[in-house]
């Protein structure tokens, strides 16, 4: 038996662009949304493990329902602990996607926790993806997909000693934290959109494409051309908007049947 | 997208002998034993609803762990109960046994909560298994495994009207509760027992029907004798004699 193919990885290493979604956070959920990912050529679905309830406990039965579909699950850790990466993917997790890597040293050690021996330090245990698997051992590190947030400016400044890291999947440039670190904290969109700050991540864009390697962004529709246009292979987006259009569609119609009138 | 295949069905539908393996509460384990499940052509997990803690809640991912391995997900259920067979079937199980089953009128009550209409009168919903398959509604029927258990002595003497009930897939003696209900709590291995049993074996088999009994492998021989189609087994068993093995060696070392 062979290990599950990882969606993500593949269409990466193929020179296309990779799409995530967030905003499961039940395993049924993910498995009524299986056949749409597959319908629409999504890749993956982000389990968020960083600010949200995703741990060790229910990665078994989320990532499951991924793997029911050939979605990559990839999961955001909290911190860049090695062993919280290797325990996140023997619990069934295909990407691992590490918050606020600053140096090359943190970069490398989340190639420590994601790779076995040479490469890294990964501790010995098949993970769940490697039930019947012989030679998972063998196999786990290309299947792996290793994901570092460059979203603070200190990351940026480091940014060529951190893309010298090899085995490093996607440099992800997320504007939220990356407009903090650089003073403009505030309303979210705003802040993303201030000229200095746009200005940073678009720099940081292009030298991670000049460097050969992937860049990842966060976005919505709006902000989607403007991502492609900066070489970036990989996107995380979320359910939120899509729920947002859908809502207001369905009750414009339902709206004239709840007029002031019909509840006086 | 076809609807996922019912490896449990369509072995009994080719005269194979179906196994299924109870003893798993949580999906991880399921998923465990999923590579040794496929190496033995093991064809069900038997999900525990009737005394277990199986319900609505955990049948998601328990049934989703079974998909994973191409397993049938067979879930027992504590009353029968067209509302708890159809909720059952939506929330992802491929096969439904109902305890008890001890006249026609009962077993006519299993077909109508697991089959659509006009077969039976099963809710109008889209199963877990149905997600992406645009013809759910159409071939569901063909793909839903109905199990009754005949484990009361009156089930024994209404079995020729239970046995003229059509779409039950297998009619499962079970030992225990007959006994039981013979007199005889806790000793299925009273003559009386064994005899009415054996009796209850070769009239579903002469009526043309699946019978379906649980067994270890002391027992196996004797139900596969008796034409039984569908066989329970545990993982007790095979954790007892693993760990008695282990510790052997441990112990004499």
């Amino acid at each position: 038996m062979q290990l599950r193919p990882n969606r993500v990885k593949e269409k990466i290493a193929a020179g296309g662009v990779a799409v995530s979604v967030v905003g499961f956070t039940h395993p049924d959920d993910i498995d009524v949304f299986g056949p749409i990912a597959n319908a629409n050529g999504i890749d993956a679905v982000w389990l968020e493990g960083e600010h949200a309830g995703v741990d060790p406990a229910n990665l078994g039965n989320l990532t499951r329902a991924c793997d029911l579909w050939g979605l990559t699950p990839i999961v955001r850790l909290n911190a860049n602990s090695q062993s919280l990466i290797y325990r996140t993917l023997d619990c069934g997790a295909q990407g691992i996607a590490v918050p606020h890597v600053n140096t090359a040293a943190e970069a490398r050690n989340v190639v420590d926790g994601g790779k076995f021996p040479p490469i890294g330090k990964r501790g010995n245990y098949t993970s769940r993806q490697g039930h019947g698997v012989a030679n998972y051992m063998q196999v786990a590190d290309d299947h792996s997909l290793l994901i570092v947030f460059i979203e603070d400016i200190i990351a940026y400044q480091n940014l060529d000693a951190i893309l010298e890291i090899d085995n490093i999947d996607i440099f992800f440039v997320a504007p939220g934290d990356f407009a903090a670190s650089m003073g403009y904290a505030g309303i979210w969109d705003q802040v993303a959109n201030h000229p200095e700050v746009q200005a940073t991540m678009d720099d940081t864009f292009k030298r991670i494409q000049a460097a050969g390697r992937v860049a990842g962004a966060t976005c919505g529709k709006a902000g989607l051309e403007r991502y492609l246009d900066l070489g970036a292979k990989f996107f995380l987006t979320t359910t939120q908007e899509w729920l947002d259009e859908g809502a207001a569609s369905f009750m414009n119609i339902v709206k004239p049947y709840t007029s002031s009138s019909s509840t006086g | 997208m076809t609807l996922r295949p019912n490896l449990a069905k369509e072995k009994l539908a080719a005269g194979e002998v179906a196994i299924v393996v109870g003893g798993f509460s949580s999906p991880d384990d399921i998923d465990a034993f999923g590579p040794t499940a496929n190496a033995n052509g093991i064809a069900g997990v038997w999900l525990e609803g009737e005394h277990g803690g199986v319900d609505a809640s955990t049948l998601g991912n328990l049934t989703r762990a079974c998909d994973l391995w191409g397993i049938s997900p067979v879930v027992r259920i504590n009353e029968n109960s067209q509302g708890l067979i159809y909720r059952t079937l939506d929330c992802g199980a491929q096969g439904i046994v109902v305890p008890h089953v001890n006249n026609a009128a009962e077993a006519r009550n299993v077909v109508d909560g697991g089959k659509f209409p006009p077969i039976g009168k099963r809710g109008a919903y889209t199963s877990r298994q149905g997600h992406g398959v645009s013809n759910y509604m159409q071939i569901a029927d063909d793909y839903s495994l109905l199990v009754v258990l005949i484990e009361d002595i009156i089930a024994y003497q209404n079995l020729d009207e239970i046995l003229e009930v059509d779409e039950i897939d297998v009619f499962f003696v079970a030992p225990s509760d007959f006994a039981a209900s013979m007199g005889h709590t806790g000793d299925i291995g009273h003559p009386d027992v064994v005899e009415t049993m054996n009796d209850a074996f070769r009239r579903i088999e002469a009526a043309g029907r699946n019978s379906g009994a649980t067994c270890g492998e002391a027992d196996v021989g004797r139900y596969l004798g008796l034409g039984a189609k569908f066989l329970l087994t545990s993982t007790g068993p095979w954790l007892s004699a693993g760990a008695a093995s282990f510790m052997n060696t441990v112990n004499s070392h």
